[in-house]
């Protein structure tokens, strides 16, 4: 059972199960940062299925897997910090937003998209949600050309066809309001 | 045979159905369709309408961005902002519409703006947002607005008068917002206020009410209600409003009660806000003894109130009507209490802060200058309960050295439970050190207590 610098173990005493991720990497977590993983908990919902069972996450590479974790386990933290007070709420809220600005400021475009493919296949709504905005961030001012490197897309249009497919939409492009 | 690999492959493939990947796209540059909708909901509709150059699988994606926001008119641009609008209409594909956002000179194009709200409203629309001027006269909303069962937040902003159908459904309305609107003299209004079973927010700005004269609000779930009257509306007698709100725990007037609110059943009431301008014109004209009665009725309905904030000069107003000072009810449960001004002179203040045994913070922004002959009119025996027992925080939004140091002094002697006085001092450091040492040799009532400058 490897156990590598990268992740640390776990506090002693509470459940915590193990992740495998596509390179063979396991990750122990603590049972409530792994059930914060839809897929991980759906995979243990069925009968049968002891809690010792390694769960086996092949399409997520380690280093996505890894900044889940991390990400997921700073989220069940600040989620037990806010409560019925108002202020407290808020502070964690805050937090919760400053996490997440962090996580996606030092990512590369390469990395986003495989923290959204991850964050998708795990089935965690609010980091996908939050991973799809920043993307939208940063796609939003952007040109058309930008925009096609960025989601590695081939311009299969005909010059003809986008031609056409420009002039369709050239009301969108005239400046109705200043971005 | 691991016992995983057992689970693994119908697990797997239940996994791979449920995200709906492709079983070819383990390429990053391709992310699921899914995906590609869900980060094109979160551009504005023109930034997403642009995404359909960028090749053939792009070309309808943005059809099904449920978020329209035209963003706001722009003089000039009107004609081509009523093209995109269509435009976006015409090419979107049937999926809902959650939310419509619309920001628009109507001129004479009233047709065609009804239509668009019409079509939001077939798309199951949820969160409608309508900001229209210049109809000259008219503007009717279409009708199936009223009828609309997927809306849960309605805002509208229309100078106009409102003419709402005989039949309405809110079923799923939470949140109601109207500004500017003058409804209608007829039972419509009444009907529309007696048919929002499941409303959570309440808020009226600058409405008129017609001839009404007298109105009921009736909503079960309603918790938060605030009411914002201009200066220029004309109403003379005003209509009379009572509120049956079993829920309701938040109230807030601004205006100078031209009309009449009798709360009912608002022994839950939390926080009460009232911000109430009147000056000496209305004191002559027996309006502003009007006004005290219509904020005391309010404030007598609502005895367990925990929170209330007095802006404009809403305390020297309640003292117009004297006479109804000594039936101030008991407020048990007051612990904050935050002012526009604290006038330490004004009986009325003196009345809630005496009938308030358990007060735990006072705020307040300003100090009212109080001359020499007004200082005998502060009662300081018996000092309110609440200095001796429970008056902890103290917060004072901006100091004036002339004046303010007598009102400090006095809370400062008088406030023997007191934690914590934080008073913000916008000057240099010098200054503040100064004040600051100023203020440590004052008497102190409560010999633990910290005095911050802010």
């Amino acid at each position: 059972m490897a156990n590598n610098g990268e992740n640390p173990s776990p506090d002693v005493g509470g459940k915590t199960v193990k992740l495998k991720a596509d390179d063979g990497e396991i990750f122990e977590v603590e049972e409530a940062v792994a059930m914060e993983l839809q897929t991980v908990k759906s995979f243990f919902d069925d009968d049968g299925v002891s809690y010792d069972t390694v769960v086996p996450l092949l399409n997520v590479s380690s280093t996505a897997l890894a900044k889940v974790i991390q990400y997921c386990r700073r989220a069940v933290e600040l989620r037990a910090k806010s409560g019925d007070d108002e202020g407290a709420n808020e502070k964690a809220r805050e937090e919760r937003e400053g996490l997440e600005a962090e996580l996606v400021r030092e990512e590369s475009d390469e990395g986003i998209k495989e923290l959204i493919l991850a964050a998708n296949y795990l089935n965690i709504k609010d980091m996908l949600s939050f991973l799809c905005r920043a993307v939208g961030d940063r796609i939003k001012n952007k040109s058309v050309e930008y925009v096609r490197r960025f989601f590695v897309l081939e311009n299969d249009f005909s010059p003809e066809e986008e031609e056409r497919t420009r002039n369709e939409v050239a009301w969108a492009f005239e400046g109705v309001d200043a971005d | 045979m691991e016992a995983d690999s057992l689970i693994q492959n119908p697990k797997k493939q239940r996994l791979n159905e449920e995200q709906g990947i492709d079983g070819n796209n383990k390429c990053f540059g391709n992310l699921p369709e899914l995906i590609l909708r869900h980060i094109l909901s979160f551009l504005s509709i023109k930034t997403a309408v642009r995404t359909s150059v960028l090749s053939k699988r792009w070309q309808f994606l943005w059809t099904s961005n449920p978020y329209l926001n035209f963003g706001k008119h722009i003089p000039g641009k009107r004609t081509l902002l009523m093209n995109f609008v269509e435009r976006v209409l015409y090419l979107r594909d049937s999926s809902d519409i959650k939310e419509f956002v619309l920001d628009f000179d109507v001129e004479s194009d009233a047709c065609r703006v009804k239509s668009w709200i019409t079509a939001a409203v077939r798309r199951n629309v949820q969160t409608l947002s309508i900001c229209l001027w210049g109809s000259r006269g008219q503007f009717s909303l279409p009708r199936c607005v009223f009828t609309c069962e997927t809306l849960t937040s309605f805002y509208l902003d229309m100078r106009c008068i409102l003419k709402v159908p005989p039949i309405i459904c809110f079923s799923n309305l939470k949140v109601l917002i109207i500004e500017n609107v003058a409804f209608s003299d007829d039972y419509t209004t009444q009907q529309l206020l007696s048919g929002l079973p499941v409303l959570e927010t309440l808020y009226f700005e600058n409405c008129t009410w017609g001839c009404h004269k007298v109105l009921s609000i009736s909503a079960p779930k309603l918790h938060f209600l605030t009411i914002v009257e201009d200066d220029d509306m004309q109403n003379p007698s005003g209509c009379k409003f009572m509120i049956f709100g079993p829920s309701l725990k938040y109230f807030a007037y601004g205006g100078k009660f031209l009309n009449e609110y009798c709360l009912y059943d608002s022994l839950s009431l939390e926080c009460l806000d009232f911000d109430v301008d009147c000056y000496d014109e209305w004191a002559s004209d027996g309006w502003a003894r009007q006004v005290a009665y219509r904020m005391f009725k309010v404030l007598i309905a609502t005895p367990n109130v925990q929170d209330v904030r007095l802006y404009g000069n809403a305390c020297e107003v309640l003292a117009y009507a004297a006479e109804l000072l000594p039936k101030m009810p008991i407020f048990n449960n007051l612990s904050y209490l935050k002012l526009g001004s604290l006038k330490l002179q004004c009986a009325a203040l003196w009345k809630i802060l005496q009938n308030s045994p358990c007060l735990e913070t006072l705020k307040f922004f300003l100090i009212e200058p109080i001359s020499d002959r007004e200082k005998a009119d502060i009662i300081l025996d018996p000092m309110p309960s609440c200095f001796l027992s429970h008056l902890k925080r103290i917060k004072v939004g901006s100091y004036d050295e002339e004046n303010d140091l007598y009102v400090i002094k006095i809370l400062l002697k008088n406030a023997i439970v007191l934690d914590k006085m934080v008073i913000s001092f916008e000057e240099n450091l010098e200054m503040q050190d100064a004040f600051y040492k100023q203020l440590m040799k004052l008497p102190r009532g409560s010999q633990n207590c910290k005095i911050v400058l802010k």
